[in-house]
């Protein structure tokens, strides 16, 4: 079958996700790892200042 | 391999779009403070900042013994509009040149004489009174101020300043500030490649585009899922109100751009996918 007879099937809709997965997957890994320390890192930023 | 090659371009294409619309919404929101002028403070801001002053003048009316009222009278819009102005300028310095500039300061001179005849007329002697106002003008316009700025500007100065002396941070702002329209012409790159590549099959290069478009949507989703699950806006919220109220302006502008575009994405990954798939249904009847 050539490339342009090949019909897309209901599987076509999944390509987003399957094209976005490592993108997300390397976001997930950063959130999880780094996330708690540049969320310390914006807080100490916040606190410093800010006037109280 | 054209295939493994056009879903590589497609990979990319993906990031490029998520990556020129999240640059376009920051740009968007740091745009103004870069001209000349500076950020204008919008009427939201200015209005939730005149009830904080209102009400912290209300708290300090009874502890100082001054009435609220004759404090508001001379706290006026204008006056705090004023401010917001000499902010936006003092970031503008700091942005385009580098150099932190005066920071704004409340005079308390004009609030310190309408309290003055307010404490005589309540029976204070004329030093007394005087005595009296200027403490609680100092009170009032130490309040005022943190509101209308609540950072500490001299600091943030003098750090930027200090940033500046070493590196071009004018230039670096207006580099970060065009990496959208980077990010767009790689975006036409990858898209024209991948049409070369499928240039047989329109059909074909409208689905790698398509689900570029939509991995781009799934990717700025969950940018905007992460960010609302950092806890930022309610951590400033509770650092102070005004600064909550003046960011939510900033994210306000860079809000409208990336919806829209992500919607514009959306609809574009909707209408390829779909157009790559009708002429199949028509050849099956």
């Amino acid at each position: 079958m050539s490339t342009e007879n090949r019909k897309p099937g209901k599987g076509i809709w999944l390509a987003p996700v399957l094209l976005a997965l490592p993108i997300l997957a390397a976001m997930a890994f950063v959130a999880i790892r780094f996330g708690p320390l540049i969320v310390k890192l914006i807080n100490a930023a916040v606190k410093a200042t800010v006037v109280v | 391999m054209k295939r493994v090659l056009c879903w590589l371009l497609a990979f990319f294409l993906a990031g490029a779009l998520a990556l020129f619309v999240v640059s376009f919404a920051c740009a968007r929101a740091v745009d103004p403070g870069l001209k000349e002028g500076g950020t204008p403070v919008s009427d939201s801001v200015r209005s939730t900042e005149m009830n904080l002053i209102r009400n912290r003048i209300e708290e300090l009316a009874p502890i100082y013994g001054f009435s609220a009222e004759t404090a508001m009278k001379v706290v006026t819009d204008e006056k705090i509009a004023e401010m917001n102005r000499q902010a936006a300028l003092w970031w503008n310095s700091v942005l385009v040149n580098g150099e932190a500039g005066e920071v704004p300061a409340f005079n308390a001179d004009e609030l310190a004489g309408a309290l003055t005849a307010d404490f005589v007329a309540a029976g204070a002697g004329d030093e007394e009174a005087e005595l009296l106002a200027a403490d609680a003008a100092n009170a009032v316009g130490e309040s005022v101020l943190r509101i209308v700025l609540p950072l500490r500007l001299p600091i943030v100065g003098r750090g930027l300043t200090e940033a500046s002396a070493r590196v071009d941070l004018g230039n670096i702002i207006r580099f970060l500030t065009g990496i959208r329209w980077a990010a767009l012409a790689m975006c036409v790159l990858l898209a024209g490649l991948i049409a070369l590549l499928e240039s047989r099959d329109l059909r074909m290069s409208l689905r790698y585009i398509g689900s570029a478009m939509g991995a781009a949507v799934l990717v700025i989703a969950a940018c905007l899922v992460l960010y609302a699950r950092s806890g930022i806006e309610p951590l400033i919220a509770e650092a102070s109100p005004s600064l909550s109220a003046q960011y939510g302006a900033l994210m306000n502008s860079a809000a409208v751009p990336l919806f829209l575009f992500t919607a514009l994405l959306l609809a574009g990954c909707i209408v390829c996918l779909i157009f790559c798939r009708r002429p199949h249904e028509a050849k099956a009847d």
